[in-house]
């Protein structure tokens, strides 16, 4: 048990491990693939299992892309959850992030793996999957799935803002031109917003280039209280804002055009980190794109732009001046329920200026940005300073 | 379909089956596990390097120790019933829809040679339910026709 903090305690992510992102990891089990980045972090922190080290596991998965019923019991041989605590978060690991450090500020644990995986290439079809997010009677029947409805999303967007297919296609190519800097990213091929535009349509106006891969990977964090933070690392990166909101579950409530619920996870995560100007608080941004209109579109929910300002915001370069996704984002390819937590190792690898050729110098303060469901109902906000 | 309670209204119930098309990798352990069954009608288990347990199923990773078990080793194919049940509802397999003849028997077999808790679960051929006890000597009796899965294995035979 932990030691009691109180209000105020802070909490640390002091080491991140990911495996490459791939379409098709057919070599190995998801558990092989987990594997790989745990053994990553305890090496990172020289930790073990156990009294003294790690007492508790946050795990990220789905159970429908796992194809098995409560599926992080499949893991617990990996986590170190055999015998021990575990609890499964079935949403976004940018929500798996704010578990982990509740565990801590609730003074649960003072130490805390969180390890997330997913294999999208395990089932046929991500529509087949996703389409089972609905409920059975209502929008089932009508096909709805997340590709579905993020081109409901992305029709009343772009008619609201101007936003165009063209600039959709730039968000494509810059998205390429970063993932080449970044040895985990999946999409590096260049292609030219010719090339963005000519490929197929999915779901009118999303093509298959304005839309996530299929992605296999998984990401594993040691998350620590201040007080054992500094025996782990000395780069521990800090979480100094944390908000989420939900919207509702029927599509037709919301107001698919803006940003609901991205607003008021911003704002509470800001409050707490006490950003007062986003537009030129973080030095290093990232987004969880699943397609390429939500980068604007949540770009203009975390308030880096005006609102129904974000065509203005793509042509003005905003992306390129305020480090938006130099990761390559999400479009270069994560599982959908990893989208968040690869924008939190991101700001983590960037934090502590390990980036590379991508690196933004000097970087202090970061904002990593997830969304579960379709059509962004539930969006998180983490901001992190080193 | 609907449900009528007398008097009151109708209930609508919606009857469906979900289907999702999957493929699942088997990697490198567990897939030599089930190559060996195909292949050479072996029962190989890996094996903890630092606490010395067999893992049965074979997994990356030593669940006790948290380091990989590296080393395999051939169990069985005789042992012992561990725990054993004997099933009275038919249950279909989920892949074909065939349901198995009733009763029939489930058990845990820990296989000779095996180390720690690692007891092999397949059928068990018992014509006469009567005999069935824990502690009956078993032996492993593979299918003719193999295609790594636990299928290959065709049931647990009694040692008479």
């Amino acid at each position: 048990m932990a030691k009691h903090r109180g209000a105020g305690g802070r909490v640390a992510i002091c080491a991140v491990a990911q495996t490459k992102f791939e379409r098709d990891k057919w070599q190995v089990r998801f558990q092989g693939m987990l594997w790989e980045v745990v053994e990553k972090v305890l090496r990172q922190t020289g930790l073990q299992f156990g009294a003294g080290g790690i007492e508790a596991a946050v795990t990220v998965s789905d159970d429908v892309f796992d194809a098995r019923t409560i599926s992080d019991g499949a893991i617990t041989d990996v986590v170190g959850a055999h015998h021990q605590s575990e609890e499964k978060v079935a949403a976004d690991g940018a929500q798996g992030v704010y578990y982990a450090a509740a565990t801590i500020l609730s003074n649960h644990h003072d130490i805390v793996l969180l390890a997330g995986h997913c294999k999208e290439s395990q089932s046929a079809s991500r529509n087949q999957i996703t389409h089972l997010a609905f409920d059975p009677f209502y929008t089932r029947p009508v096909g709805l799935d997340y590709v579905a409805a993020a081109a409901l999303q992305a029709q009343a967007y772009m008619a609201r803002t101007g936003v165009t297919e063209a600039q959709l296609a730039d968000v494509v190519v810059r998205s390429r031109k970063w993932a080449r800097e970044n040895p985990v990213a999946q999409e590096t091929a260049a292609v030219t917003r010719e090339q963005a535009l000519a490929a197929p349509m999915l779901a009118a106006p999303i093509r298959q280039s304005f839309m996530y891969p299929v992605s296999d990977g998984a990401i594993a964090m040691i998350l620590a209280s201040e007080e054992r933070a500094a025996e782990l690392t000395d780069r521990p990166v800090w979480i100094t804002g944390l908000g989420n909101c939900y919207d509702s579950f029927f599509l037709g409530e919301r107001d698919l055009a803006g940003n609901f619920s991205l607003e008021r996870a911003a704002k509470k995560a800001y409050e707490m980190a006490g950003v007062t100007h986003p537009t030129d608080a973080f030095e290093v941004v990232e987004i969880a794109d699943q397609y390429a209109h939500q980068q604007p579109q949540y770009a203009e929910g975390l308030a880096l732009c005006p609102a129904r300002q974000g065509a203005k915001w793509l042509a003005d370069g905003g992306p390129e001046k305020q480090h938006v996704n130099r990761s390559g984002g999400m479009l270069a390819g994560n599982p959908l329920i990893l989208g968040g937590m690869a924008r939190v190792a991101e700001a983590v690898i960037q934090l502590r200026g390990e980036a590379g050729s991508r690196q933004v110098p000097g970087a202090k303060r970061a904002l990593a940005h997830g969304a579960t469901g379709p059509a962004g109902q539930l969006q998180t906000v983490v901001v992190l300073e080193n | 379909m609907s449900n009528k309670k007398e008097g009151g209204p109708e209930l609508i119930v919606s009857r469906q089956i979900l289907s999702i098309a999957q493929r699942f990798s088997t990697g490198p352990v567990m897939g030599r596990f089930l190559r060996e069954l195909r292949d050479n009608k072996r029962i190989m288990a890996n094996k903890c390097p630092k606490c010395g347990r067999h893992q049965l199923p074979p997994r990356e990773v030593c669940a006790l120790c948290s380091v990989e078990a590296t080393e395999w080793e051939e169990l069985g194919p005789e042992g012992a019933i561990r725990d054993y049940d004997i099933v009275y509802y038919s249950s279909p397999d989920p892949l074909t829809g065939e349901t198995r003849e009733t009763p029939y028997v489930l058990c845990w077999a820990q296989l000779d040679r095996t180390q720690g808790d690692a007891p092999l679960w397949h059928l068990l051929n018992a014509p006469d339910l009567s005999k069935v006890r824990r502690g009956l000597r078993v032996r492993v009796v593979f299918s003719e026709e193999r295609d790594g899965t636990m299928g290959d294995i065709k049931y647990f035979e009694i040692i008479e």
